[in-house]
């Protein structure tokens, strides 16, 4: 599926998509401004932009090798964390203030050691020991973790984070989850005016740039999408479901083979948006710590909440009317390897399609990848 | 009886038990009519025992499942089923065993995210495992911060687990019953640490089986039973001769002293192999590994939260892999160094094992600490579970070269 946009709010958030630092993030320092990195959702950014710092979700865009990193991991270990280790011992995330590593796999984990260990920038480094069950009563835990976690920012950069600031930012944040919502409607249609890759690059500068410019940018792109009259065909009306994938390699390949790619179930999809957090109650963390463990629990790591997770796929795949259904995990991911094989048979049962891969940090393979599409295109009979 | 007579003695009480760990012998007690419960790992054996119910661990029936005939044919099925290609072959042949129907439909599930995502990602199969959609299910988090809230935290949750256990089975957990179990463990756990006081002698009396068997039974298979007990005492006096007469193990001329810090050598048929070679052709004696290396906090009976409070230290903080994988990987270092220093240790294997995600991403602190602490440190990283992504005679030709590089075959 061809693009038929042409826009430059598109190029803006693409390119800031396509590298790490980007002009939004320089313009933010230039003014003194603090950032903070921070690896995957289960992290609330709302915690961060309430003490006035712009967070910056970790990616490794751009990197081809791990030869640093390689002296601190093993092969065996998932390569997404070990290419953005590589990039922090390459120095090019030294203009973070400050990381936050949660504890969501054994790999991320264990970057916050040696990340300390290797005595890489910044010095503020955080663990967040976040709930890894869904489960009502563990929200409570949870709520104390983000409270210590609220503590740590306070204290390191002096700020006050008041509930009407986390308020606010968790409005802010609702308000980009609500526009990402419209993004995603718009490939409900027969013929979408915006390609699967496209939207990946929509999504990933979401946690690369100040959130209020962001909702701007996106509500502009929203109004010229919204103009657009595409009649773009296709040969089939695929998803993704996976880890958290920051480039285009297999939406690429799925539009090159001339099928669209409409939607997905990844970490930068729609499992950001399909929950807004909580607005008004009286408990800011309360309301983020139950938004956290029972509303979104949909990295595989989080236990007891299967069904949810598989239900949302099966949401996904009905509202976008989706033909078939391609599962890309990483080479080393415990936790998705598990989920891709449940959701196998699951989606059999569901008379969905179902083909997997799994795949290095650095896009490889392309042509036995290619291979693997085009029969699955052929198996549900949309080849020609 | 001479002592080899005595060992040997205690090896024949044991043996029998390592039937305990298969698939077929959890089979056999649901088949009698036994409720069995399931874990995905070791988890409140106390209760377990107090309560009379087998616990199928599944993490185990997987590991056993390598040892025995057919485990390259299993774990080559186990491939083809694709959980995931860099998994850890033990947890991929207890995915295995569950998906093709060779555990019994327990009583009651029990998971948990220790002590890796391997096994968190097993315990996510089981509970949405088909045929095991009646059975009820609890799941327990475990904090990764080792303070008192997130021991709290994890202790809470095994109290209501106990609950779940009972409403589950209709059995009803009789307190007494826990105590005794729970003073008996204690009796044990004391003999345990007596025994690896023994074991620093030089030469070291024994061979490293004993800590490991003695674990099994009294952490596992039979916790809190007073044969067991018996069985510790009478390893220890014979241990405790001959110390005294300054002996070490028959036909080893002791001349290296390393430990493992991996459950590689727990593998009885692997662990035996490699280690039994290298005493006998170098003399080089396996002191320490992370299994049996566990269990030395009494569990407090003073009150019902104390106990639990214990269970919850136990489980996270000493039992084996669960203090490895989930505290800091200073905290794995530090106990490598000092327990090397303890047991006289000439040097530390690591093996690296592929599926340990959480171990193979520590390799440069525990690297660095053992430099500063003029430890010499080997990490192989081999596949303790399949011997064909490494062969046993690869591994055991890496730990020889080791030592002749470190100047130890030349004493």
């Amino acid at each position: 599926m061809k693009s038929c946009m042409e826009s430059q709010v598109f190029e803006k958030l693409a390119k800031i998509a396509s590298g790490i630092m980007n002009p939004e993030i320089e313009d933010w320092k230039k003014h003194g401004g603090k950032v903070m990195g921070y690896f995957c959702p289960v992290v609330p950014e709302e915690l961060i932009i309430a003490a006035g710092v712009l967070p910056f979700r970790m990616r490794a865009t751009g990197s081809t090798s791990t030869s640093r990193a390689d002296v601190y991991f093993t092969d065996f270990n998932c390569d997404f964390p070990r290419h953005c280790f590589n990039q922090a011992l390459l120095g090019n995330y030294d203009f973070l203030d400050g990381i936050i590593i949660p504890t969501c796999c054994d790999t991320i984990r264990r970057l916050l050691e040696n990340w300390l260990h290797a005595g890489i920038k910044p010095s503020f480094v955080y663990q967040f020991d976040h709930v890894h069950a869904s489960r009502e009563v563990m929200v409570g835990r949870e709520r104390d973790q983000l409270l210590k976690f609220k503590k740590s920012i306070e204290q390191h950069f002096k700020v006050e984070i008041s509930d009407q600031s986390l308020q606010q930012a968790i409005s802010l944040c609702n308000e980009s989850r609500r526009l990402q919502q419209k993004l995603y409607e718009l490939r409900k249609m027969d013929s979408p005016p915006i390609t699967g890759s496209e939207t990946v690059a929509v999504m990933v500068a979401s946690s690369s740039m100040p959130r209020e410019q962001y909702n701007k940018d996106l509500r502009a792109l929203l109004d010229e999408l919204g103009a657009i009259k595409s009649d773009t065909k296709y040969k089939a009306r695929l998803m993704i479901v996976g880890s958290g994938h920051d480039d285009v390699f297999l939406s690429g390949i799925i539009e090159e083979m001339g099928a669209a790619l409409v939607t997905d179930n990844t970490c930068y999809g729609p499992r950001l948006f399909v929950q807004t957090v909580e607005e008004g109650g009286t408990d800011p963390l309360l309301a983020l710590a139950k938004y956290q463990v029972m509303d979104t629990p949909y990295c595989p790591k989080m236990m007891g909440a299967h069904e949810k997770r598989l239900q949302l796929v099966l949401d996904l795949a009905r509202d976008y009317r989706v033909d078939g259904i391609i599962g890309e995990t990483f080479l080393g991911c415990d936790p998705w390897g598990g989920e891709v094989f449940m959701l196998r048979s699951e989606l059999k049962d569901a008379g969905i399609p179902f083909i997997s891969y799994e795949r290095e940090f650095v896009p490889s393979l392309e042509g036995q990848i290619k291979t693997r599409v085009e029969a699955f295109l052929e198996m549900m009979g949309k080849g020609m | 009886m001479n002592d080899n007579n005595v060992f040997d003695q205690l090896k024949a009480e044991i043996s029998k038990y390592d039937r305990m760990m298969l698939a077929d012998y959890f089979r056999e007690c649901s088949q009698k009519g036994m409720q069995v419960i399931a874990g995905s790992d070791i988890c409140l054996y106390e209760v377990a025992a107090a309560m009379g119910l087998p616990y199928c661990v599944m993490t185990t029936v997987g590991g056993a499942g390598t040892q025995i005939p057919g485990a390259a044919e299993r774990i080559d099925l186990a491939k083809d089923m694709e959980f995931g290609s860099k998994l850890c072959t033990c947890v991929r042949l207890a995915m295995y065993y569950l998906e093709t129907g060779q555990l019994p439909v327990p009583a009651a599930l029990i998971t948990f995210n220790t002590p890796c995502d391997a096994v968190t990602t097993l315990g996510e199969m089981a509970r949405n495992y088909k045929p095991w959609a009646n059975v009820p299910k609890f799941v327990m988090d475990a904090s990764y911060s080792k303070d008192d809230e997130g021991m709290k935290y994890f202790a809470r949750q095994m109290k209501q687990a106990v609950s779940f256990l009972e409403e589950a089975t209709g059995k009803k957990l009789d307190k007494d019953r826990l105590d005794q179990v729970c003073e008996e463990a204690n009796k044990q756990c004391r003999l345990l640490l007596d025994f690896q006081e023994l074991k620093k002698a030089v030469p070291c009396p024994v061979t490293w089986t004993w800590a490991r068997d003695g674990f099994r039974l009294a952490r596992w298979m039979f916790c809190g039973d007073p044969w067991v007990t018996d069985w510790l005492e009478r390893l220890i006096a014979a241990t405790e001769q001959r110390v005294k007469e300054k002996k070490g193990v028959d036909g080893i001329n002791e001349k290296i002293r390393y430990m493992v810090w991996d459950p590689a050598m727990v593998s009885p048929t692997r662990g035996d192999y490699i280690s039994n070679r290298l005493a006998k052709e170098l003399g080089a004696m396996n002191m320490m590994d992370y299994y049996s290396f566990a269990c030395w906090t009494p569990i407090d009976l003073s009150s019902e939260d104390a106990m639990y409070m214990s269970f919850a230290k136990r489980h996270l903080n000493e039992t084996g892999m669960s203090r490895q994988a989930m505290d800091t990987s200073f905290a794995f270092a530090e106990d490598v160094a000092r327990i090397a220093r303890d047991f006289k240790c000439d040097a530390i294997v690591m093996t690296g094992h592929i599926g340990h995600k959480e171990q193979d991403a520590l390799h440069e602190i525990v690297r660095d600490h053992c430099r500063k602490q003029g430890m010499p440190l080997l990490i192989i990283g081999c596949d303790i579970w399949d011997e064909r992504v490494m062969s046993l005679d690869v591994v055991y030709d890496k730990i020889r070269t080791f030592f002749e590089v470190s100047g130890f075959l030349d004493r």
